[in-house]
């Protein structure tokens, strides 16, 4: 379990994380197939705020603070693939609006991983929508949307670890929960 | 007034089947869920008085509304009131908890007077102690009375305390209506009792104590409603995306009334202080008449706070929004739900031995 705010790293072959109750905040998934590294942040705001000692709190002190946790584990960041989701809105916050933190987050995790190439393979982000998010120790990463059942995200780097794989197929189910997700205000500028 | 003519459209709009269906559904719900562990006492049967001071759930209920006392006709349609009348058999939150929340906002009262609230109550009182007694508070010795936790605690640890536990059973159930699992309601309802003390203290709202209540209660609506709700879930998201509603907005169009609502009259009939019971039943629209009453929107901004952060989401999710009449009238701006939300983040974990309040007590009551 990966609590708001708290960074876990795990090589156990058993191991799965999870975040729990994303609503505004980004849960960031990355894995190094080769290292069988995994990773999760569970970021709650876009920029630090303050003297925080909290580095998983923010998108851009959490993302380095991952890529470091997973090296210290043996993982290189060139290997290391990510998914991302969470990302929701308020409904009928407005656009420019520092209230939609939920945008704001994905775009902050997202230049940040831009900032240290890493390859982001697949994002369920925004709508308005609670959303779970694990990612077990072969890069399998499942999303659960509350009132849209869960989903296979993506399998980070199972193999041709040098090409980012495209999200996999959305069943049918799941192909209809995309379209809700973006049909609602604010998905679809992610 | 605008409130009347679109709840008597809406209940108006019920076909008989439907109506039929629903009071159906309410049966089971008395029978299968309500009633389990209920112990009717003379305090628990609260009379109505005090929810007159909450005008739009009184003179709601348009055409097909009962009155006010009687039993709801099992084959009569699902009403705001025959809803309501259910709270009878929702498990009582056990009267001394009433007589704490009813004391809170009260300048009067004194530690003493708390703790022989809780005192006389012995069971209760037994689950406090064990409360204080657990590992989280860390007290360097163990004790054996209230008003010794009181001492050693402070009143205002001791009242939430009280509070916490009385209402954990209630809000820590399964609400399948809203798709809340075990205990998601809970952590909900915590943490947004957390943030509303934390959003009063910003804001300086003199009433902290009041605020935690209102933000613990603010959602006991839902329990409520979880199983009416439940068999209409489909038509309200639909009716939600048709028309780009809120959460509440589309509950409201689909059932006549809505979580809110109920659950400000849940607090009416436990005679609870105006404003909190007002903070319940406007949290998620908290502008009545252009105004908003400042424990309205401390409730209202912590709520908001809890479900970006993403504590104990339900269906509807984040589908509510942020009023900038109440942020106006606490004087907050966006930089301030920012901050809030960052330090919500911490107390929760800070907290984590509350949240898990289950454990807390078999963990006290095995040190015991």
């Amino acid at each position: 379990m990966v609590g708001m705010a708290e960074v876990k790293v795990t090589k156990s072959p058993d191991a799965v994380l999870m975040a729990l109750g994303l609503g505004s905040c980004v849960g960031i998934c990355a894995y190094d197939a080769q290292a069988r590294v995994a990773g999760l942040a569970h970021v709650v705001l876009p920029e630090s705020i303050g003297q925080e000692n909290s580095p998983g709190k923010f998108a851009d002190t959490a993302v380095p603070f991952l890529l470091q946790e997973m090296r210290n584990l043996g993982a290189s960041p060139i290997r290391i693939r990510v998914a991302l989701a969470g990302g929701a809105q308020l409904f009928a916050a407005s656009g420019g609006s520092r209230l939609e933190i939920g945008l704001r987050n994905a775009a902050a995790v997202t230049a940040a991983l831009k900032q240290h190439n890493i390859a982001v393979v697949a994002t369920d982000l925004g709508g308005t929508v609670g959303r779970t998010v694990q990612l077990n120790a072969s890069g399998l990463v499942r999303v659960k949307t509350i009132g849209q059942g869960e989903r296979e995200l993506a399998v980070l780097g199972s193999q041709g670890a040098s090409v980012p794989k495209p999200p996999v197929a959305p069943t049918e189910q799941a192909e209809g929960a995309r379209s809700r997700i973006l049909s609602t205000p604010g998905a679809s500028r992610i | 007034m605008q409130y009347d003519a679109r709840m008597t459209m809406s209940m108006d709009n019920y076909n008989q089947n439907e109506a039929q269906r629903m009071a159906e559904r309410t049966r089971i719900v008395r029978t299968q869920e309500l009633d389990t562990g209920y112990r009717p006492t003379q305090q628990t049967r609260l009379p109505l008085r005090g929810a007159g001071n909450h005008p739009p759930a009184q003179s709601g209920g348009g055409a097909s509304r009962l009155p006010a006392r009687s039993e709801p006709t099992p084959t009569g349609p699902v009403t705001l009131d025959s809803i309501v009348e259910q709270v009878r058999r929702l498990p009582a939150l056990p009267d001394v908890a009433i007589q704490v929340m009813r004391m809170t906002g009260q300048e009067t009262c004194s530690a003493q007077e708390i703790a022989q609230v809780i005192s006389h109550d012995q069971s209760f009182a037994a689950r406090i102690l064990q409360l204080a007694n657990s590992a989280y508070y860390g007290l360097p010795r163990n004790v054996g009375t209230i008003s010794e936790a009181v001492v050693l605690l402070g009143m205002r640890t001791v009242r939430n305390m009280a509070i916490a536990a009385a209402t954990h059973d209630t809000l820590s159930r399964e609400v399948i209506g809203y798709e809340l699992g075990r205990g998601d309601l809970w952590r909900h309802s915590l943490a947004c009792a957390m943030a509303s003390q934390m959003v009063a203290e910003t804001a300086r709202y003199p009433e902290a104590e009041e605020a935690f209540v209102a933000g613990l209660l603010h959602d006991i609506g839902k329990v409520v409603l979880s199983l009416h709700v439940r068999g209409m879930i489909a038509l309200i998201l639909e009716r939600m995306e048709a028309e780009n509603l809120s959460f509440l907005e589309a509950e409201r169009a689909v059932l006549g009334f809505d979580h809110a609502e109920v659950g400000g009259r849940i607090a009416a009939k436990w005679n609870l202080p105006v404003p909190l019971v007002q903070a319940i039943a406007y949290h998620h629209q908290p502008v009545q008449n252009g105004q908003v009453a400042p424990l309205t929107a401390v409730v209202h901004i912590a709520n908001v706070i809890c479900l970006i952060a993403g504590i104990g989401l339900g269906i509807d999710g984040l589908r509510t929004s942020i009023s900038s009449v109440a942020l106006k009238t606490l004087n907050l701006g966006e930089p301030h739900i920012e901050k809030a939300l960052c330090q919500l983040v911490t107390r929760v974990a800070q907290a984590q031995p509350l949240f898990e309040m289950e454990n807390l007590l078999q963990a006290g009551g095995q040190k015991r």
